[in-house]
C-alpha cells in the first residue's frame, strides 16, 4: 500500500504536504546539542522507525515533536500547520499521541476509566462541567480494549497490572485519542517475544490509518515492523532507508563500530 | 454494605445529626458548633483542591479572612452610631478632615459601595474569588506545581495579612473589626447565638457539599483525579491543565470566602488573624484528619480537631499540651493515616476480599 | 550607610538560615518548616547556656550547632525519612514539629506540668548578654557601624566558607551532592543516601542554630520568634537557585539590602511585604533562581 522511499526522492505532485515534517529541528541544553538540524519527512499512513545508539537524540526528539520540549531552532510542521512550541496539550489536541518507555498511565484509576478519560472528546474546563462518563464502556472503548487485550481487565485498578499490561494499556490510551500521529518510544521494552509479537502485529495493522513513529533498538522487532528506518547520530540524521540500506551504509557501519550490532537475529 | 452505600448513609446520617443539634444545645453551643460548621465550609474548599487536585494553598486564610472583612465592613456600617464615619475612621483621622466615607482616611471612600449589605455578601465571594483567579492565572500558566505552590500561597497570604495590619484607618489594623449589627434581610434578623444563623451556616455547608459532589460525579471530578495522579499525562491526552487548576483553585477560594462570610455572623468579627499561616495550615490539618480526598471527610475532620481543640483549652491540665497533641496530630495523620479517618474507613472495606465486578474507584 | 550595614546583617542572618534550608532541600527536596525553630533552639541554647553554663557568645556558636544538629538529626530519623518523596506531607510533618518544639518551650520541656521551671525557657522574653567588645560601634567613612553586625556578617562569611569547603572539598561533599543532583545513580554507586540525608539535615539545622546565637544578641528571644524565618529561607532559596550556594548567598545579600531599604524608607512591615512580593515575582518569572545553570 505505502511503498515508502527515501527522503530524497521527494514527490514533486504531492498535493498535500507529509503528515509530520521537520525543519532544521535543534535543541540545544547548555550548549550541547542534543538534536541538530534534523529534516524528517513522514507521509501519511507511514511507519517509520527511528533508530540509533543511546544519547543520539531519539528521546529528545520524540519530546520535541510532542512539545515536551521546546527547540531551541527549527520548526515542525502537522501537515500544514505549524506546531512550534504551542503546547503539550495543544500538540495532542491537534492530533499527535504519544506512548512513552516507561507506562505513564493512571494507576490508581480503573482500565475503564483510563480509557475514559483517554477519549474524552471534551477537554475544555466547560466542557466537563455537567457531562458524566458513562458506567460501562462505550463501543469504542470496547473496541480499542478489545484491540490491546484488556477487555477483561476493564474493573481492574491500573496499578494492578503487570508490566506488559501497562504497556498495552498506555498503548489502548493513545489509540482512544484517535490519532493522526501515533509516537512509540520503545513499544517492545520489557515484554516477553510472544507480547513483543502482538506488539509487532498491532503497529503493523496500524499503520496506514495512523501514522506512526517508532523509537526502537532492537533490531529484531525493527526488522519485523519496519518500512523505513532513520538512524540517528549524535542528534543528526546519519541515514534513511530500508533496513538493507542502512545495514550496507559505511556510515552507518563504522557509527556502530561494525555491522554486528546491526544485525543479530 | 459496600463502600457506596456505607458513603451514603455517613452523608444522611451527619447531615440529618447537624440539622438535630439545635435542638439540644444551648445559646451558646450553638454559636460555637455554628462556627465550626463555618471551618467546615473551610476545609471542603480545601479537600477540593487538595485533595482531589493535588493544590496544597497553604494560604487559604487569605481568602477566608477577605470574605469576613467584605462582609464586616457592610455590617459596621449598619450599626447607626456608625453613620456617617465608622469609629474607627474618626480615631484615626487628622483633626481637619471632613466626616464623610468620601475622605476622612486614606482610602476610606473604599468603605462607601459597603453602605448596602448586599454589596458585602457579592464582595465576600468576588474578592477573594479574584484575588485567586489573578494569583492563579500567573502561578499556573507558568507551570508552578507542588511545594513552590503551596509556598507562594504562604507567602500570599503573609502579604495580604501584613498589609492588613499595616492599614488601621482602613482595616481596623491589628484589632479588625468587631462591632456590628447584626445581618438584616428583608426585615428577618440573623441572631449569632440562636438557630437562625446556625440554619443559614447549616443549610450552605449542605448546599455546598452537595454543590460539589454533583460536579465532581461529572467527568471533571476525573479529570481532575487524573490532575493529580499525573498532570503531564493528561496534558499528553489534550487537557489544560492549568485552566482546570485555576478553576479549582478560584472555587476553593470562594468556598474560602463564602466561609469567612459566615464566620462574620457567627464569630462576630474579622481581624488578620484570620489570615495567619497558623491559621491557614491548622485548614489543612483538618482536611488531612478527616480524609482529605472526601468532602465528608473534610467536614468530619473540621468538627472533631476543633471539638477536641476547644475541649483542651478550657481543660486545666490538657491545655499547655494541646499545641503538641495538634503537633502531633500533625505529624501521625501525615505519617500513619494520610488519607485520613475516611482513607481507614475505606481500606477496611477494600481488605475484605472481592471478586473483581464489585471492586470500583468509590470516592466519597 | 547604617542601612546598608543592617541590611548586610539582615542578609548574613537569610543567609545562614537559608544555607542551611538550602542543603536540606537540596538535598532531599524536603521544605523544613521547623527550621525556624531551630533558629529559635539555637537562641535559647545561647540563653541557657550564657545563664547557667556562664559561657559567653563566643562558644555558644559551636555549641548551638552541635544541640540543633542533634535535634535536626532526631527529627530526620524519626519522621522525615518516612515521608520519603511526599514531599507535600513532609510540609505538613515538619510544621507540626513547629509546633510542638513552640510549645516545649513554653513548658520548660514539659517540666511545668510539675511545677519546675527553668530560668530562661516558658513564654517570657528572654535577652542574652552581648560581650562588652561586640557592643562597639566603630566609626568609619563618617558612618557609625554597630560591631555586632560586623560580628553577624564575619560569622555569616566564614560559615559559607566551611560549607563551601565541605561541599567541594570532603568526601561527603560530594556524596551530599551527588545525591542532591541523581540519587539513585549515588546510591548505585555506593554511597549511602539514606546517611547523607540525615547528616545533611542535621548540618542544615545546625547553621540555622548557629544563625539563631546570632539572633539572640540583638532580638529578644521568644518561642515564636523562628516561625518568620523559614519563610524568608526558603524564599532566598528559591530566589537564588536551588542548589547554587553562591545563588543563596546572593540572593541573600540583595534581599536583605531590600528589605532594609524598604523598612528604612517606609517601615518594618512594608520593608517584609515588598520581600514577600519581590520573590514572588522572581519565583513566578524565573522559577529556577537568579542564577542557574541550563538543563534538561
Amino acid at each position: 500500500m505505502n511503498a515508502v522511499t527515501r527522503i530524497e526522492a521527494a514527490r514533486p505532485q504531492a498535493a498535500t504536504p507529509p503528515i509530520l515534517t521537520t525543519r532544521n529541528l535543534t535543541v540545544r541544553f547548555d550548549d550541547f546539542p542534543a538534536v541538530s538540524n534534523v529534516d524528517l519527512s513522514i507521509e501519511d499512513g507511514e511507519l517509520r522507525v527511528i533508530i540509533g545508539a543511546n544519547g543520539a537524540g531519539k528521546s529528545t526528539l520524540l519530546d520535541l515533536l510532542c512539545g515536551k520540549v521546546l527547540p531551541s531552532e527549527g520548526e515542525i510542521w502537522l501537515r500544514d500547520r505549524n506546531i512550534t512550541g504551542i503546547g503539550e496539550a495543544a500538540i495532542a489536541r491537534g492530533g499527535v499521541g504519544r506512548k512513552f518507555q516507561t507506562p505513564a498511565v493512571f494507576k490508581e484509576m480503573t482500565v475503564l476509566e483510563n480509557l475514559q478519560i483517554a477519549s474524552n472528546r471534551y477537554v475544555k474546563v466547560r466542557d466537563n462541567l455537567f457531562r458524566r462518563f458513562s458506567r460501562g464502556p462505550t463501543d469504542r472503548e470496547l473496541a480499542v480494549a478489545e484491540r490491546t487485550g484488556l477487555s477483561s481487565f476493564m474493573k481492574r485498578k491500573a496499578g494492578e497490572l503487570s508490566h506488559g499490561q501497562l504497556q498495552w494499556l498506555e498503548l489502548a490510551m493513545v489509540l482512544s485519542q484517535d490519532p493522526k500521529v501515533i509516537l512509540l518510544d520503545e513499544p517492545a521494552a520489557g515484554m516477553t517475544a510472544a507480547e513483543t509479537d502482538k506488539t509487532a502485529e498491532l503497529l503493523l495493522a496500524l499503520a496506514g490509518e495512523h501514522t506512526v513513529l517508532v523509537i526502537e533498538h532492537d533490531m529484531a522487532f525493527v526488522r519485523r515492523i519496519c518500512r523505513t528506518i532513520t538512524v540517528l547520530h549524535q542528534g543528526s540524521v546519519l541515514a534513511e532507508g530500508t533496513a538493507d540500506d542502512i545495514e550496507k551504509n559505511p556510515a552507518v557501519i563504522e557509527a556502530y563500530l561494525g555491522s554486528a550490532t546491526l544485525s543479530h537475529a | 454494605m459496600t463502600y457506596r452505600s456505607t458513603s451514603i448513609a455517613a452523608y444522611i446520617v451527619f447531615f440529618a445529626v447537624v440539622f438535630a443539634l439545635p435542638f439540644f444545645l444551648n445559646s451558646f453551643w450553638t454559636n460555637r458548633v455554628a462556627t465550626y460548621l463555618v471551618y467546615a465550609i473551610c476545609a471542603v474548599g480545601i479537600s477540593l483542591a487538595w485533595g482531589y487536585t493535588g493544590i496544597l494553598s497553604l494560604g487559604q486564610g487569605l481568602f477566608f479572612g477577605m470574605g469576613a472583612y467584605m462582609l464586616a465592613m457592610s455590617l459596621t456600617l449598619a450599626v447607626p452610631e456608625n453613620n456617617p464615619v465608622p469609629d474607627l475612621m474618626l480615631l484615626n483621622m487628622q483633626p481637619d478632615a471632613v466626616r464623610d466615607l468620601c475622605c476622612v482616611t486614606p482610602g476610606s471612600f473604599l468603605w462607601i459601595p459597603f453602605r448596602w449589605v448586599a454589596v458585602g455578601m457579592i464582595a465576600g465571594l468576588l474578592v477573594p474569588c479574584a484575588l485567586a483567579a489573578g494569583l492563579g492565572y500567573v502561578m499556573f500558566k507558568r507551570r508552578t506545581t507542588g511545594v513552590y505552590v503551596s509556598i507562594i500561597t504562604l507567602a500570599f497570604a503573609l502579604i495580604g495579612q501584613l498589609l492588613v495590619i499595616n492599614n488601621q484607618p482602613l482595616t481596623g489594623g491589628f484589632n479588625g473589626l468587631a462591632s456590628f449589627a447584626p445581618l438584616t434581610i428583608a426585615g428577618f434578623e440573623f441572631d449569632p447565638y440562636g438557630p437562625s444563623v446556625y440554619y443559614a451556616v447549616a443549610g450552605i455547608l449542605f448546599l455546598v457539599v452537595l454543590g460539589l459532589r454533583l460536579l465532581l460525579s461529572a467527568r471533571i471530578g476525573q479529570v481532575l483525579k487524573a490532575i493529580r495522579e499525573d498532570e503531564a499525562r493528561a496534558r499528553y491526552l489534550g487537557y489544560d491543565v492549568e485552566s482546570y487548576k485555576l478553576f479549582v483553585f478560584c472555587l476553593s477560594a470562594t468556598i474560602a470566602g463564602l466561609a469567612g462570610m459566615l464566620f462574620t455572623l457567627t464569630a462576630e468579627f474579622a481581624s488578620p488573624s484570620l489570615m495567619a499561616t497558623s491559621f491557614s495550615i491548622s485548614m489543612v490539618i483538618w482536611a488531612a484528619t478527616g480524609g482529605r480526598a472526601s468532602l465528608l471527610g473534610a467536614c468530619i475532620g473540621a468538627l472533631l480537631v476543633n471539638f477536641v481543640g476547644s475541649y483542651a483549652s478550657e481543660n486545666a491540665v490538657l491545655q499547655p499540651v494541646w499545641p503538641i497533641i495538634l503537633g502531633g496530630l500533625f505529624v501521625f495523620v501525615v505519617l500513619v493515616m494520610p488519607n485520613g479517618i475516611v482513607g481507614l474507613i475505606k481500606a477496611w472495606f477494600e481488605r475484605t476480599p472481592r471478586d473483581n465486578s464489585s471492586r470500583r474507584e468509590a470516592y466519597p | 550607610m547604617e542601612t546598608f550595614v543592617i541590611g548586610l546583617s539582615i542578609g548574613s542572618i537569610l543567609f545562614m538560615v537559608a544555607l542551611g534550608l538550602a542543603i536540606i532541600y537540596g538535598t532531599m527536596k524536603v521544605i523544613n518548616l521547623a527550621h525556624g525553630e531551630m533558629v529559635m533552639i539555637g537562641a535559647y541554647v545561647t540563653v541557657l547556656a550564657t545563664r547557667h553554663l556562664g559561657l559567653n557568645i563566643y562558644l555558644c556558636l559551636p555549641l548551638a550547632f552541635l544541640v540543633t544538629a542533634m535535634f535536626g538529626l532526631a527529627i530526620e530519623r524519626s519522621v522525615v525519612s518516612r515521608l520519603y518523596g511526599r514531599l507535600l506531607d513532609t510540609l505538613l510533618a515538619t510544621w507540626g514539629i513547629a509546633l510542638i518544639l513552640q510549645q516545649l518551650v513554653r513548658i520548660h520541656f514539659g517540666l511545668a506540668l510539675f511545677g519546675i521551671k527553668i530560668d530562661g525557657l516558658g513564654a517570657d522574653l528572654q535577652n542574652v548578654p552581648v560581650p562588652v567588645e561586640l557592643q562597639q560601634t566603630w566609626h568609619l567613612l563618617g558612618a557609625n557601624i554597630p560591631v555586632y553586625r560586623a560580628f553577624v556578617f564575619g560569622i555569616a562569611v566564614l560559615l559559607g566558607a566551611a560549607t563551601w569547603w565541605l561541599l567541594y572539598r570532603t568526601r561527603f561533599g560530594s556524596q551530599l551532592r551527588a545525591v542532591s543532583v541523581a540519587r539513585n545513580t549515588a546510591a548505585a554507586c555506593g554511597v549511602n543516601d539514606k546517611k547523607v540525608n540525615a547528616l545533611a539535615f542535621a548540618y542544615g539545622c545546625g547553621l540555622a542554630g548557629v544563625a539563631g546565637v546570632l539572633v539572640s544578641g540583638f532580638k529578644t528571644v521568644s518561642p515564636d520568634m523562628g516561625t518568620s524565618y523559614v519563610v524568608d529561607a526558603f524564599l532566598v532559596v528559591v530566589a537564588g537557585g536551588v542548589g547554587q550556594l553562591l545563588g543563596t548567598f546572593a540572593a541573600a545579600g540583595i534581599l536583605g539590602e531590600v528589605q532594609s531599604f524598604v523598612a528604612t524608607w517606609l517601615n518594618d512591615v512594608y520593608g517584609r511585604t515588598v520581600l514577600f512580593a519581590v520573590v514572588i515575582l522572581i519565583l513566578l518569572f524565573k522559577p529556577q533562581g537568579l542564577f542557574v545553570t541550563k538543563s534538561r
